[in-house]
């Protein structure tokens, strides 16, 4: 009878009592905390291609107090999935329960290790940010890190739309610790937007092809290409070289990581001579058969000798463009003033960032007039004393092929959901009226002569008619003088003439043994600008 | 009378005590399933997304440039004057019959596929070279 009281009076003290604090020991053996991690939304090309996904992966853990013999684990992971012996005891050495031993396995490796069901070793599901394209459009895409976060590139600048929310909930298990799945979710994670780019692979690959290739062939030191769609501002191609797998960024240099196309600036040379030529057509000063003397090739701008490539007499204004003269350029600008060449300048996007949505842009250099100096107007119409991206003179040859209207350069077309349906989308914005449409077919025509009959002819082709402007601009040495033996070639121009399409722009920095913009970029452009058009003709057909 | 009463109870207690447990225990019991359920499901998911990675690799230009253009097997972007362009009005109106040709196979009544092989017969893929 004592003993039913004792217990039934325990039975009392526990169920009355204890009870709340027994429930909190209890809640804390069987629940657990755990936060959901979302998916990082993906990166398509415009046709809905994948350029950076998701793939799970495999992180392998190990309990050392579990490892019996660790030498002899060291060295089948060794020999299983190539993990350094050395790094794996002294991993295994440390006093502690849990310790990473390799982050982000693939399925194979995973795979190889569970088959031989060792002791002590677990792993953890994680997601890896994978690029199917390796190393096309890197700079463009950047990568993400291992804790999935954007680190350059589009991943970066648009990383608080592709990240997503994290959600959490609390999980019930039992007495050998598995999971029960008793519980919904508390807070469901909200998985990132994806993002759908103006970029067209094919058109990528092409381009990524042929600046490889010019790269290569004249050792420069860096290379540059961008291809827009004239009537819409659309990024279809942004190339770089040096470039980096995207897949292991961490092998490779910063160099090489670099977006040249937003990120470099340079002196552009004669192409630049494009909008001296605008604006004297535009102000209506010149017409394209006006003769301008061009001094036998010499020629003196406070006390600056200026020169040709070659000697020229008497040419007409269209000619002064076609042959690229340095003097009948300089001639043309002193008729129509230094404003005149800055505002157009400006016109054009010169001097100001694009916009165009990636990180690091730079908007390169465009002096005001009132700090040009007295030879700056035998400088700045040549494109000396100004420096321009590779995105800027994309988008001033665009405006000349686009009737003469600027569009936005934009690389992004839509944030959408993981239900594809459209959260934000980016249209074709027409910012400015550089010049009239007259004024445009003249400056067309002019640039199809400059690759018929002046220094683009590299750049002809039997199947399109193409039009542009050559560049060879001298690089600085370090004493502050142009040097003789550093060059940027470059090559702007846009297909077909008759209704362009396509605006190209290729800079090689420092290209040896050629250096002229005609030689080196004109034949990377015309490639290009041929496939590009036929993929197109495909693709409508 | 009274005893029985409460034994009745009692059992009647027992029983829907007994029946609350059982409900429990088969909750937890489907919760494992679940547990179990979902883990296949997420790995079969997994590894259909790494599937489709691998797809997206090879399938992209960089992979088929490796496959077929570096090997010079004369791999080109074609021209305009070798594109084929199949015409969509054909191509439209070839729809409806496919689809009535399957439906009739199934039925097998064959004197309805021959009456349509006879009516449509003339009706064959055309292509254009684009100019």
């Amino acid at each position: 009878m004592g003993l039913l009281f004792i217990f039934f009076g325990q039975l009392i003290f526990v169920q009355f009592f204890r009870s709340s604090s027994l429930l909190k020991l209890a809640a804390k053996q069987h629940n657990y905390y755990l936060q959901l991690s979302p998916d990082r939304g993906a990166i398509y090309d415009r046709y809905m291609r994948p350029m950076a996904v998701n793939v799970s992966t495999f992180s392998l853990y190990a309990i050392p107090p579990q490892v019996k013999n660790k030498e002899a684990l060291a060295g089948y992971l060794n020999s299983l999935i190539g993990l350094d012996k050395n790094f794996i005891m002294e991993r295994l050495s440390r006093k502690k329960q849990f310790v990473w031993l390799a982050r982000k396995l693939d399925w194979e490796a995973m795979e190889k290790i569970k088959a031989q069901d060792l002791t002590g070793l677990g792993f953890i599901r994680e997601s890896k940010r994978s690029y199917p394209n390796s190393k096309l459009s890197s700079q463009l895409i950047g990568f993400a890190g291992l804790d999935n976060t954007g680190l350059d590139g589009l991943e970066m600048h648009y990383d608080n739309y592709l990240k997503g929310e994290p959600g959490w909930t609390f999980v019930l298990r039992d007495a050998r610790r598995r999971d029960i799945a008793l519980q919904d979710v508390l807070q469901p994670p909200v998985d990132g937007y994806s993002l759908v780019l103006t970029i067209d692979q094919v058109i990528q690959y092409i381009a990524e092809r042929e600046i490889d290739k010019i790269y290569q062939k004249y050792n420069a030191k860096g290379a540059s290409i961008v291809v827009l769609d004239v009537k819409t501002g659309e990024v279809l191609a942004m190339a770089s070289r040096p470039t980096f797998d995207l897949n292991d960024p961490s092998s490779y240099s910063l160099e090489s990581r670099r977006n040249r196309a937003v990120t470099d600036f340079f002196e552009p040379g004669s192409v630049f001579k494009i909008v001296t030529a605008t604006a004297a057509l535009n102000e209506g000063k010149f017409v394209p058969q006006d003769r301008i003397f061009c001094e036998n090739g010499e020629y003196s701008v406070a006390n600056h000798t200026l020169h040709d490539v070659h000697p020229y007499g008497s040419l007409e204004f269209r000619e002064v463009i076609i042959q690229s003269s340095n003097i009948g350029t300089t001639k043309i600008a002193q008729k129509i003033g230094g404003t005149a060449v800055y505002n157009y300048a400006k016109a054009f996007g010169f001097g100001s960032v694009t916009s165009v949505g990636l990180p690091g842009e730079v908007g390169g250099v465009l002096k005001p007039v009132s700090t040009w100096s007295k030879t700056s107007i035998g400088a700045v119409p040549i494109g000396q004393e100004v420096c321009v991206t590779t995105l800027q003179l994309a988008c001033a040859i665009s405006a000349i092929a686009n009737k003469g209207t600027y569009m936005k350069p934009y690389v992004v077309r839509a944030v959408i959901d993981k239900k594809k349906e459209v959260i934000k989308s980016f249209d074709p914005q027409p910012l400015r009226q550089v010049m009239t449409p007259e004024t445009s077919k003249t400056m067309r025509d002019i640039l199809a002569d400059v690759v018929e009959l002046g220094t683009g002819k590299l750049a002809q082709s039997k199947l399109f008619k193409f039009a542009g402007k050559t560049g060879t601009g001298q690089k600085i040495d370090p004493n502050g003088t142009y040097s003789h033996t550093k060059f940027t070639a470059s090559f702007i121009g846009f297909a077909p003439v008759e209704d362009p399409q396509i605006a190209i722009a290729v800079i090689v920095d420092e290209p040896r043994p050629y250096y002229y913009g005609g030689v080196v970029s004109a034949p990377a452009f015309k490639l290009v600008a041929e496939d590009v058009l036929k993929y197109r003709q495909a693709s409508e057909n | 009378m009274r005893t029985s009463r409460c034994i009745l109870y009692t059992a009647l207690g027992t029983v829907l005590c007994l029946f609350y447990v059982f409900q429990q225990t088969e909750i937890v019991k489907l919760a494992y399933k679940i547990t179990t359920t979902e883990k296949i499901l997420e790995n079969i998911l997994d590894k259909k997304t790494s599937l489709e990675y691998t797809l997206s690799s090879l399938e992209s230009p960089l992979s088929l440039d490796k496959n077929l253009f570096l090997k010079n097997n004369g791999f080109e972007m074609a021209g305009k004057y070798k594109l084929v362009k199949v015409d969509k009005g054909i191509a439209s109106a070839r729809a409806p019959i496919k689809a009535a040709a399957v439906k009739t196979s199934s039925r097998g009544v064959l004197f309805k596929r021959l009456a349509f092989s006879t009516i449509f017969a003339s009706k064959q893929a055309e292509a254009k070279t684009v100019k």
